[in-house]
Parts: C-alpha cells; sequence; structure tokens
C-alpha cells in the first residue's frame, strides 16, 4: 500500500523536476571569441556611416578604471574610427592628492559638468555612456556592455556628418576650428553642437588593481588616453541652429576657438565635434579630428 | 500579453483605490477587505565641511521616501509602492534618480494554487541560487517582475514557478529568469501526521538566465543556469542544514570573463536547548557571483544572496568601522559558536543569572592553481583552504542583569580585517584590531531609561585606533534623544583625529516615528565586483518620518 502511494508520488516530483531541467542551460566549450569578422570592420565602401561616442568616467586613482580602458581600446580596434572616445576623469578618484605621486590634475570644468548631470561617478567608477542614450531612466553603462551598446548603435543609419578643419597658429597657440554639419535624413528635433579639445597619450601615474604584472597596484608611467581637456563652447556646447527641423542635404557651419595653455602638447591635441539632440542628450552624429 | 498584464495592473489599482475610498468612508465594515501601508521619508540637509571632505551639494537638500500599499479581501491580495529619490542622498546609487511606481502587483490563493502578477518577492531555500529582496536602507531592491506560481498538489510538496526579470532601479534588468523551486516535507509527504522523532525536508532548484549575445568580441552563452540542493534534518534539539549549488559557465564582469563554473556549499549544524547552544556552520564559495546583466558590477543585479558566515554585528564599532562582506568569488569559512547561561542563584549566575556567548569565524581564499587555459580562470581544489586570509572574528559576549535598575553587556573582540580584499582596494593591507563594548542601562523608572556604551577599536593599520561613546535617554513610550561620538584619535595624521559626533531626537506614537539629527558622517570607499564607490563624508541635518497603518 504505502509503495504504491510512494511510487504515485514518485511520479509528481519526476514530473516536477524534468520540467526543471528542461530549463536553458548554454555550455561554451569554446571557442570563446568571435574573431574578427569582416562585418564587424569599418565599411569603407560607403561614405557616410554612424560613428559612436564613448564618454569613459576614470579617474588615475581608480584601481579598476584600467581595465576599462582595455576594454575601450579592444572595441576601438575592432571599429576603428568608427567609435569616438572622451575619457572623463571626474569624482573622488580623479581628485588629486596634496603630495605624493597623484597631484596631476586631470579634471576640467566640463567633465564635472557631464558627471554632476549624469551621476556617473557617484554610480562608481569605472563607467561611461554610449551616445549619451538614457535607456531606463540612466544614460549610465557598464564597461562590459559598451561593446554591445557600439555594435547596435553601428547598425543603424547616420542622420548627419561632421567635418572638422583646424587651423593652429603656434606663437600665440590659438586653435581654431570650423565643423560642417551634413544632414542625410530629416531631423526634427532641437539639436546642439559641442566641441571638446582632447589632449592624448599624457604620462602620468595610474592606480591598477588586481593586474600581476604591477604587484605594487601602481603605474609610474601610464598612457592616459584621449583625456577631456576642455572645450570651445562649454561641456553642453550651443544651439545648432534657432531652428528645429533639419532637412537632408542642408548644410550647418559651425566656428570655435580655444587658446591652448602651454603644458599642453599641442602634438596631441584633437577637436571632437558632438552633435546632440538638445533634450535627450542622446548623440546624433560624432567626429574626431587631430591635430 | 503586455497589454493584458497592463490592463489587470490598471483593474488592480483602481480596486486598491475602491479600497482606499471605502476604507475611509465605512470603517466598520469588514466585507470590503482591508487596506495596510507604510511610509517612509529619509532627508537631509547638507553643509559643506572640508575637514572631514564633505563635498558641495548643489540641491542642499537630497530625499528618498516611499510608500506602500497593501489591500487584502479573502484570497485576493493587490499592492503597490510608490518612490521618489529628488534628488538621490549621498550614499545611494545615483540612478535611483526619479520617481515612480516600481513596485505593483497582484495575488490571488485558489485552493494550494497561488498566483501572483506584476512584482515579488522570492527566495528558493536559503537563497543559494535566488532571492529576490529588498534592503531599503542600503539602497538595494532586486524584486521580480512577472509572474509567480505557487502549489501544493500534495501535503508536503509545494512547488513554485517564476518567470521574470529583475527590478534594476526605474528599470528592469535585462536578463529573464526563469526558475522552478521543489521542497518536499518527507514526514509530511509520506506519513502524514504520524509523529515521528525525525524530520526530514528536501529541496531542489533551478534557475536559468536569458540574456542575449550581442557582444562583438566574445562568444557568451545566452542562457545561464544554476541548480541547487537542500537538505535539512530536525531531530529533537539537533538541527542539520545543508545546501549545494552548480552554475555552468557565466562569463560576467564581477569574473572578469571566465568560462569557469560555479560552485557553493553551506553546511549549518545547531544543537540547542534550554540554556544551551552550540553552532557550526562551513562554507565554500568558488565563482558564485550571479547577476541578471552579466555586464552589472557593484551591488546591483543581483540574483542570488550568499550571507557571510561570521556574525552580524550591531554595535557601532565592529559593525561600522571594518564590516566583512562576502566574497562570492571564492572563499571558504567556518563558525562556531557557544552560548550558555548559568543558572539564577549559582556563583556566577547571581539573582538573575548570566549569558554567555563565545563566537569565532574565519575566511579564507580559495586555494587557486592557473588553469590550462585563461579563459577557463583558474582551478582550486574543493576542500583545500587557501593560504590568504580575509577575515577573524573572535568574541565573548557577557550580558548580565545586576539588579532591578541595571543591566550590562560587556563584548570584547579580536579582528583581522584583510582590508584590500573586502574593500576591494590596493595598499592598505590588513588590520589586527582588538575591540571592548561596554553597554550599560540604568532603568530609572518604568517610563525613564538611560543607556550608555563605550566601544574601543585599537589598531595601528589603516586609519590608527578609534573610541566611540553613546548617551541615550528614553522617556517611555514617546520619546528618546541620544548622542554619539565617534573620535578617530589614533589616527596618524594629527588634523584627521576627528570627532564625528551626531545627535538625534525622536517621538513615535503608535504608529509613528518622527526623528531629526544633526551630525558628521565620516566618508568610506566601497568597491564591490570590480566597481568602486565613494562614499562621501557628510555633514548636516537629518530628518527621519516613518508611519504604518
Amino acid at each position: 500500500m504505502i509503495f504504491s502511494i510512494m511510487k504515485s508520488k514518485l511520479k509528481i516530483i519526476t514530473g516536477v523536476i524534468a520540467v526543471a531541467l528542461t530549463l536553458g542551460c548554454d555550455k561554451v566549450e569554446g571557442p570563446f571569441s568571435e574573431g574578427t569578422s569582416s562585418n564587424n570592420n569599418p565599411d569603407t565602401t560607403q561614405t557616410f556611416y554612424r560613428k559612436v561616442l564613448i564618454d569613459e568616467f576614470t579617474g588615475h586613482k581608480c584601481g579598476e578604471c584600467p581595465y576599462a580602458a582595455r576594454t575601450l581600446k579592444q572595441i576601438q580596434e575592432l571599429y576603428g574610427e568608427k567609435v569616438v572616445a572622451i575619457a572623463v576623469h571626474a569624482g573622488n578618484f580623479a581628485t588629486p592628492n596634496a603630495n605624493g605621486p597623484m597631484v596631476y590634475d586631470f579634471r576640467s570644468q566640463e567633465g564635472n559638468q557631464l558627471d554632476q548631470f549624469f551621476g556617473n561617478s557617484a554610480a562608481g567608477l569605472p563607467n561611461g555612456l554610449v551616445n549619451r542614450v538614457n535607456t531606463g531612466g540612466t544614460s549610465i553603462v557598464a564597461p562590459a556592455d559598451w561593446s554591445t551598446r557600439v555594435s547596435n548603435l553601428l547598425n543603424q543609419p547616420a542622420d548627419a556628418w561632421l567635418t572638422i578643419n583646424l587651423d593652429f597658429i603656434s606663437d600665440t597657440r590659438v586653435l581654431n576650428a570650423s565643423v560642417e554639419t551634413k544632414f542625410l535624413q530629416n531631423v526634427e528635433d532641437s539639436l546642439n553642437i559641442a566641441l571638446y579639445v582632447l589632449e592624448d597619450s599624457i604620462q602620468r601615474p595610474q592606480v591598477i588593481y588586481n593586474d600581476p604584472n604591477y604587484p605594487n597596484s601602481f603605474i609610474e608611467n601610464y598612457y592616459h588616453r584621449h583625456v577631456l581637456r576642455g572645450s570651445m563652447n562649454g561641456a553642453w556646447g550651443t544651439a545648432l541652429s534657432s531652428g528645429q527641423s533639419f532637412t537632408s542635404g542642408s548644410v550647418i557651419n559651425t566656428t570655435g576657438n580655444l587658446t591652448l595653455p602651454s603644458n599642453w602638447n599641442a602634438e596631441k591635441v584633437s577637436v571632437v565635434a558632438v552633435v546632440y539632440r538638445a533634450l535627450t542628450k542622446e548623440v546624433v552624429q560624432v567626429e574626431e579630428r587631430k591635430l | 500579453m503586455n497589454n493584458l498584464v497592463k490592463q489587470l495592473l490598471c483593474l488592480c489599482g483602481a480596486i486598491v483605490l475602491c479600497g482606499v475610498t471605502l476604507a475611509q468612508t465605512n470603517t466598520a465594515a469588514t466585507d470590503f477587505g482591508e487596506l495596510h501601508g507604510n511610509f517612509q521619508l529619509d532627508a537631509q540637509y547638507y553643509n559643506v565641511d572640508t575637514l572631514i571632505g564633505a563635498p558641495i551639494v548643489p540641491e542642499k537638500i537630497l530625499s528618498n521616501g516611499f510608500m506602500n500599499l497593501w489591500y487584502t479581501k479573502g484570497n485576493f491580495t493587490a499592492g503597490l509602492r510608490y518612490e521618489s529619490y529628488q534628488n538621490v542622498m549621498q550614499g545611494f546609487d545615483p540612478r535611483f534618480r526619479g520617481s515612480g511606481i516600481p513596485f505593483r502587483f497582484a495575488s490571488y490563493n485558489n485552493q494550494k494554487l497561488e498566483a501572483t502578477v506584476g512584482n515579488f518577492y522570492e527566495q528558493f531555500g536559503s537563497g543559494i541560487i535566488l532571492r529576490a529582496y529588498e534592503e531599503r536602507g542600503l539602497g538595494f531592491d532586486n524584486a521580480l517582475e512577472g509572474i509567480r506560481v505557487k502549489y501544493e498538489p500534495v501535503q508536503g510538496l509545494t512547488t513554485k514557478v517564476i518567470i521574470g526579470r529583475q527590478r534594476a532601479f526605474f528599470s528592469l534588468s535585462p536578463g529573464i529568469l526563469r526558475g522552478a523551486d521543489v521542497e518536499l516535507n518527507v514526514n509530511e509527504f509520506l506519513f502524514r501526521n504520524k509523529e515521528y522523532k525525525t524530520i526530514v525536508i528536501v529541496g531542489g532548484s533551478a534557475l536559468s538566465r536569458f540574456q542575449p549575445d550581442q557582444d562583438p568580441i566574445y562568444i557568451l552563452p545566452e542562457n545561464v543556469a544554476a541548480f541547487s540542493g537542500r537538505l535539512n534534518v530536525i531531530r529533537g534539539k539537533f538541527n542539520f542544514q545543508g545546501e549545494y549549488g552548480y552554475k555552468i559557465n557565466d562569463p560576467a564582469a564581477v569574473n572578469k570573463f571566465i568560462y569557469r563554473d560555479g560552485h557553493a556549499l553551506n553546511l549549518s549544524a545547531t544543537y540547542s536547548t534550554k540554556g544551551f547552544g552550540l553552532l557550526v556552520a562551513a562554507k565554500r564559495l568558488d565563482n558564485f557571483d550571479f547577476r541578471s546583466d552579466r555586464t552589472a558590477t557593484g551591488n546591483a543585479n543581483n540574483i542570488n544572496f550568499l550571507p557571510a558566515t561570521t556574525r552580524q554585528h550591531t554595535y557601532n564599532l565592529p559593525a561600522t568601522i571594518y564590516p566583512y562582506a562576502t566574497q562570492p568569488n571564492g572563499e571558504i569559512g567556518y563558525q562556531i559558536e557557544l552560548s550558555w547561561k548559568f543558572k539564577k542563584g549559582s556563583p556566577l549566575g547571581g539573582k538573575y543569572g548570566t549569558e554567555v556567548t563565545i563566537n569565532a569565524s574565519g575566511t579564507n581564499g580559495l586555494d587557486k592553481t592557473s588553469a590550462s587555459n585563461d579563459t577557463l580562470g583558474y582551478e582550486s581544489r574543493f576542500f583545500s583552504i587557501g593560504k590568504e586570509v580575509y577575515f577573524r572574528d573572535y568574541h565573548i559576549e557577557i550580558h548580565k542583569k545586576i539588579n532591578k535598575h541595571w543591566k550590562a553587556n560587556l563584548m570584547l573582540l579580536y579582528w583581522v580585517y584583510n582590508k584590500d580584499v573586502v574593500q576591494g582596494v590596493k595598499g592598505y593591507g590588513t588590520v589586527y584590531a582588538p575591540m571592548a563594548v561596554l553597554d550599560v542601562a540604568y532603568k530609572i523608572n518604568d517610563r525613564h531609561t538611560i543607556r550608555m556604551e563605550a566601544q574601543t577599536l585599537h589598531t595601528e593599520q589603516d586609519f590608527g585606533s578609534w573610541a566611540m561613546g553613546l548617551l541615550e535617554y528614553t522617556y517611555s513610550p514617546n520619546w528618546f534623544v541620544g548622542v554619539i561620538d565617534q573620535y578617530n584619535y589614533g589616527n596618524k595624521s594629527a588634523d584627521l583625529r576627528i570627532h564625528y559626533v551626531t545627535v538625534n531626537a525622536g517621538y513615535m506614537y503608535k504608529g509613528n516615528r518622527i526623528m531629526v539629527g544633526y551630525g558628521r558622517q565620516r566618508a568610506g570607499i566601497f568597491c564591490v565586483g570590480g566597481v568602486c564607490r565613494f562614499v562621501p563624508a557628510s555633514n548636516g541635518l537629518t530628518l527621519s518620518v516613518l508611519s504604518s497603518f
């Protein structure tokens, strides 16, 4: 009697377990890498295409941040000039110490304003923005998600194409920029254009955690890449035009200038032009031009 | 489908509103069901304080607030929670900024089958592979949104099935979670109500996360599943609990994208009788951080919960200066606790008896060797203990009621705290800290009580030694006022030997509590799973209002 009860009950249990085990489960045995397939590389047959902006929020005292810089380098190796990067040093991990090796100040007023608005450093570094797109109430994107976001955005057609021309007068150190925005689609929105000035490869110390190559958690001569140094028209730039309607084929010119401080290495300076939707801050198109 | 859920939720909202109106107009009638809820507001005015490094807060005032409304009628329950963070208080994740109704649900229980739609909290077993819960004070909430069905086909067998996505601030985490849990009370199931000395409960769960792989660099598993099995044996005063969890390859930001499997084992046994208790527990975790978004870091999107195998302290210095946090990527630890009571009238018991607790716990890293392939991370022998010490806590606590007026609690502790590992930082090393806590309460009469605490933490490392003093006066049942001073007297730098003084006063009446405070709070750095968060120091006026009905 008791065994027949047990038998029928065992059937129930086996049934339940069977249901549980049918739950999905993917074992990756290798290879673990996608490799470099041709469709990832920049499509040079097209004249105009979408470029994507990654704002990398970092700090020289942030020990996890060099890993995000490595992720960014991987993405740039994969997509080449389709990905434009700005390193924003902000928050407590970017605040220089009074003495010791970490005295250099990488911060900028523009970077602080962006950080205050998007909340990156308060959310914990490293993190970033990908085209400054807000999904689910936040624009902050974890480094591990950058490549996926970039690859999705690159599949979308470009709305505009930017061309930057630079003119640098070395005795006065005045950098003049003129940016041509050519629309490829009709856009019905208020647009802004921001002209950021970057300095690349600033060699200064960086804290790094858990890298066996740096048992002291410290890199003496770290290359700080594409550091946001300042701008020609502020953190949020200026309105691209007073209108809110841009027709395909129309062209708008924007100019700006900045006198480069003497401690910036002019040979490593570049200008990044960002056209974005004024309300949502979402990037429409981005371009970088090295001096 | 989505529309259907929306319509259902609208309907529930309408019913709740209906309930409110009815509850207000006709309190005597119970036919209309019952409405319960609670409300909380925390706000702070921030002053600039350069000495402790409290930053400028442009908003000057920041606040977090919420209200829960729960409506029940018979077998039907529906509820919602409104939350507001305008803007988010310092120390909380800024991604909470804004306001909305992130939690709403309806549930019906019909003949042993309970169905819930909307948001819900859930736990499988001890939470080793799934625990959706909230910890409002820490800004943590990973409620699920979807569907849950609980069913008890026969007595002693309970099953749960869940499908949903987790809350991530005011949005949902990208991973879809599908899970099932079965728990079998062997005694009830096989022998109905027959009395047996031994009670055996077994359980098993499975949980799978689907997250698309659109990563252009790695080939990532889109379906990642975890399984667990558990056993609970109770015989008289003896209770044994064990749970083992296994997770297939889950390359994620927190494990630096290694494809190694994960393992977790928790064992604990207790023996308790009047005046005597013994607890023995052991734990091993290996690559068992499980999140609903493989790219997530920090204290967000966690699917499972892995408690620390150490005592959770409540006294200020042990609880706040060097709190231990479980290392889900790998740790192995134990805890033993012995407690007994010297009887009334015995030489050590005195007139009222004396309670003594001795506790020892320790956690080390895993014994790791590098794997044949970098992508697999590392290899580790299951029962081998790593050399690196993460944490030690040895303490004794003596609780004594001296007479009708005096009550005292004395605690002596010795801690070893690997700051680099636990806080995810480098260059601080390990802190060795003996501590002492004395808590004395003097009851003047039935309404007036004074409580004093004196605590010390002595260390040469890190920020040096601390002392803490507390004085609290309670005028029952409505009023209390207290002052706390945390003093970093042992700081190597003389200007940083700062008093962090806070004054609090509160009023309680029935379900309401209003508390006002003023003071300084020290800064801290917390690194969890590859992300470092700086909780700034603050100086200012705080207001806290709680109400439940």
